[in-house]
């Protein structure tokens, strides 16, 4: 039996985790359940002590236990079987399984591989997946076969708590009846499970007990059994007005500037087709591993796709097909990790305002960058997003991440761009920020700028978009507008249902 | 009252980190007076106009190859091939003149071939993604294969005039001199002041958000390997016309560590991203300074590499600290 009680963690500026008490009996199955940000994430990883609480205490079998370290808990019996499973790609199978006690050969430096894979073959054989062959490389199995592999590696740790992360986001049809087989089989041997899910549908299916986290409070506990999906849903989001007052400015909007067109890509995108209108904020909602981030890249290009194409309309042009590698040219875009490819860290805010329209600074014919037009024009633009720092000469690695988000915005207000992609546009920055990024979002698009907003924050959706289209297993299921973008019907449609992935 | 203390807090930390900075810089001053000192006491004729004006002429050679290097190492590539396409590029076109006696063509040969080398790197690493270490040090294989191949390991004597013109005096200094520093003050102004070279630092910083700002990084990747084949080909030429000569022995076998040893003391960074020209001659000529002092002490060739590598790894750690990386 796992206890943890009254735990209490707190962030810098936010309390992540508010007495939550959580119970877990051998022989069930826990749902651990709530929105990004709810607070789920923070409390597995104290108890996989990667985080300490402030308060609070874990309790296996009634005696009390420290987390101070991943080895504490492994030591504890807890293992966790990630939502994209960790492995090392080019060892095997059986390596895998025994990644941390490898078997000792006959000469101590050496590992005794045939011993391990005979051990591995049992744990596979234990779990009914005997068609993984312990000898096979992880990376020429498939992803389900991979999550075996995991749940072996844990049994072969001696787990008696299995935490399963969002297990069947990447998994097909078959592989996730097998593996809720699997779960249901660790549990009648008693162990005690914790599952972590969106989809109602699959806590219905597996779940004994749940317990529901909003906002870093519990909201909710119980036994599944009887449980109303609504009353289940209440709990996740909270009993917000049914309807938020929408915008109450109705823009023109029948001028049509990009037109996607049947995106087909990679294994998540499956043909999804949408307009975006002259000034106007249009939503990609849906869940985590939905394909937002996935649609944005392939639409610009950064990603290959397979099918499908899009059409973009230029001031004063019409709608023609683009080869996608000039679209980045005409459009802006703030990624969703700013780091990643967003910034120039190490160069100054001037450089960083200036790095889409370099062009637009240079003489004609020798491409000489006149400086001082583009300091004055990050001055202006320091001032216009309100970032705050000392001069136009900082260099962005030093700025906070809300100042650095507004340094990503200026740049593409620099360029002026038609259409404007936003991906996450405020994570990872501060509630003053955030308003101000707001702010600037409702002016551009006020002004003539087409928006792409993608965001996992529900609130942000409804406060921002004009029209909102959801995405489910890479296709659009819905497409909302008006009154109906709220958030409960937004979260609804999001949590709609397991049946996305067949 | 509180914002207050933090902005002292904030002064004092700054104060703290420059002069902590000014002490390396200090520090490293000092070691290259201390140097130069070592220098004059045990070497009698180490600061006369004969000797000043022989290491700047040698420093053509390596220096011309750092400039190129400085290029590729800022774009976050590596281009191990120049060397060896030096001498791809100069032994044909000295072949050439030495047969005919047609300079213009003889130099448009060598820029021709170092095009193709550089199209070679460049595609491939540009294009295919392919990783710059491993291509390059393929096309090293290759143009010096193609250098033996084309002399038959023999050596290109009596070059025309016209072209050893460029490996005359003027008075006392000779030509290659001036024309190495034009070449660099024309690089720095490339690379400081215009489009271009702002580009390429904003791909060796981090080359996805250049993609993302929509620039065509390819193309830029591309343009450097091509840029650094045709400084290896002006190191080339220039080297040939001083020494009447062009052959498969033309460039020592330490030139190529030398040429990356150089940039990267002079602040160039492996990772990419940084790096300028004046750094990269100081750090050439110090390069050619050691191996001028090794000559002139009489050290032999591989007591002389010993002392090298460790002068050049005591002068990394140095800039390292004061960059604080």
């Amino acid at each position: 039996m796992l206890e943890m009680n009254h735990i209490t963690k707190q962030f810098p500026g936010v309390l992540a985790l508010d007495d939550v008490t959580l119970k877990a009996d051998p022989g069930r199955i826990l749902a651990l359940i709530g929105i990004n940000g709810a607070g789920k994430s923070t409390l597995m990883n104290i108890l996989g002590g990667i985080l300490k609480q402030d308060k609070g205490d874990i309790l296996i079998n009634e005696k009390s236990v420290s987390m101070n370290s991943p080895k504490d808990a492994e030591k504890n019996g807890i293992a966790f079987i990630h939502q994209e499973p960790l492995f090392f790609a080019s060892m095997s199978v059986a390596q895998n399984v025994f990644i941390g006690n490898m078997f000792k050969g006959a000469v101590p430096i050496l590992t005794d591989n045939a011993k391990a894979e005979k051990e591995a073959k049992k744990y596979l054989e234990l779990l009914g997946a005997n068609d993984i062959s312990p000898h096979s490389a992880m990376e020429d199995i498939t992803i389900g076969a991979r999550q075996m592999v995991e749940i072996a590696r844990a049994l072969a740790m001696g787990a008696n708590t299995i935490i399963f992360d969002e297990p069947t986001s990447s998994l097909s049809l078959h592989e996730k009846n097998k593996l809720f087989e699997v779960i249901r089989k660790l549990k009648h041997e008693g162990k005690v499970i914790i599952y972590i899910s969106h989809f109602l549908e699959e806590i219905t299916e597996l779940c004994d007990d749940y317990l529901v986290l909003r906002d870093g409070k519990m909201s909710g506990t119980g036994v599944v059994e009887g449980l109303e999906k609504a009353d289940l849903v209440t709990m996740i989001i909270g009993q917000k007005p049914a309807v938020i007052e929408k915008k109450t400015v109705k823009r023109q909007l029948d001028e049509v500037v990009l037109k996607v067109d049947r995106i087909v890509s990679g294994n998540l995108l499956r043909g999804v087709s949408f307009e975006l209108k002259k000034r106007e904020i249009l939503g990609i909602w849906g869940l985590m591993g939905s394909g937002r981030t996935e649609l944005v890249r392939a639409i610009v290009g950064l990603d290959r796709i397979d099918g499908g194409m899009v059409l973009f309309k230029e001031e004063g042009g019409t709608l023609t097909k683009i080869k996608r590698s000039t679209l980045l040219r005409k459009i802006g875009y703030v990624t969703e990790s700013r780091h990643y490819d967003g910034l120039f860290l190490n160069m100054d805010i001037t450089n960083n305002c200036t790095a889409a329209k370099l062009d637009s600074y240079c003489s004609k014919r020798l491409k000489f960058i006149d400086v001082n037009k583009e300091a004055e024009d990050a001055r202006t633009l320091i001032k216009s997003v309100n970032i705050k720092v000392p001069d136009e000469k900082t260099r962005a690695s030093q700025l906070s991440g809300g100042n650095q988000q507004k340094v990503v915005f200026a740049k593409w207000l620099n360029k002026g761009a038609p259409v404007l992609i936003l991906d996450e546009p405020t994570r990872g920055v501060d509630v003053g920020s955030k308003m101000e990024i707001y702010k600037t979002i409702k002016k551009i698009a006020a002004e003539g700028t087409s928006v792409i907003l993608v965001s996992s924050e529900v609130d942000e959706m409804v406060d921002l978009s004009d029209r909102v289209i959801v995405l489910q297993g890479g296709r659009i299921v819905k497409d909302v507008e008006g009154p109906d973008i709220n958030i409960n019907n937004l979260m609804e449609l999001a949590l709609g249902g397991g049946d996305a992935h067949e | 009252m509180s914002n207050q203390t933090t902005v002292t807090n904030h002064n004092k930390i700054q104060t703290i980190l420059s002069d902590r900075k000014k002490a390396l810089d200090l520090a490293t001053a000092a070691v290259a007076v201390f140097f130069v000192i070592i220098l004059c006491v045990a070497v009698p004729n180490f600061l006369s106009l004969n000797n000043i004006l022989n290491l700047l002429e040698l420093l053509t050679t390596v220096g011309m190859l750092c400039l190129g290097m400085t290029f590729i190492l800022i774009v976050g590539g590596i281009d191990l091939s120049m060397p060896a396409v030096l001498m791809a590029t100069t032994i044909p076109g000295a072949l050439f003149m030495s047969k005919t006696g047609n300079v213009l063509i003889g130099i448009l040969i060598i820029f021709a071939i170092g095009a193709i080398f550089g199209m070679i790197n460049g595609v491939a690493v540009a294009k295919a993604k392919m990783i710059p270490f491993i291509v390059t040090l393929s096309t090293q294989i290759i143009a010096n294969g193609f250098a033996v191949m084309v002399t038959n390991s023999k050596s290109v004597f009596g070059l025309p005039d016209a072209f050893l013109f460029l490996g005359i005096k003027i008075g006392v200094v000779p030509i290659s001199i001036p024309i190495f520093f034009i070449v660099a003050v024309i690089s720095h102004i490339i690379l400081k002041k215009t489009k271009y070279g702002r580009i390429f630092y904003m791909i060796g910083q981090n080359e996805e958000t250049a993609r993302v700002s929509g620039i065509r990084t390819d193309l830029y990747i591309f343009a450097a390997y091509i840029m650094a084949s045709v400084y290896a080909c002006m190191a080339g030429i220039l080297l040939a016309a001083r020494t009447n000569m062009a052959g498969a022995t033309m460039v020592g076998n330490t030139m190529l560590t030398d040429t990356i040893s150089a940039a990267v003391i002079g602040g160039a960074s492996l990772s990419g991203g940084r790096g300028n020209i004046w750094g990269s001659v100081l750090g050439a000529l110090f390069i050619t300074v050691i191996s001028n002092f090794i000559n002139l002490m009489g050290y032999t060739y591989y007591v002389g590499l010993i002392i090298k590598g460790v002068l050049i790894v005591m002068i990394i750690v140095l800039d390292r600290l004061r960059n604080g990386d």
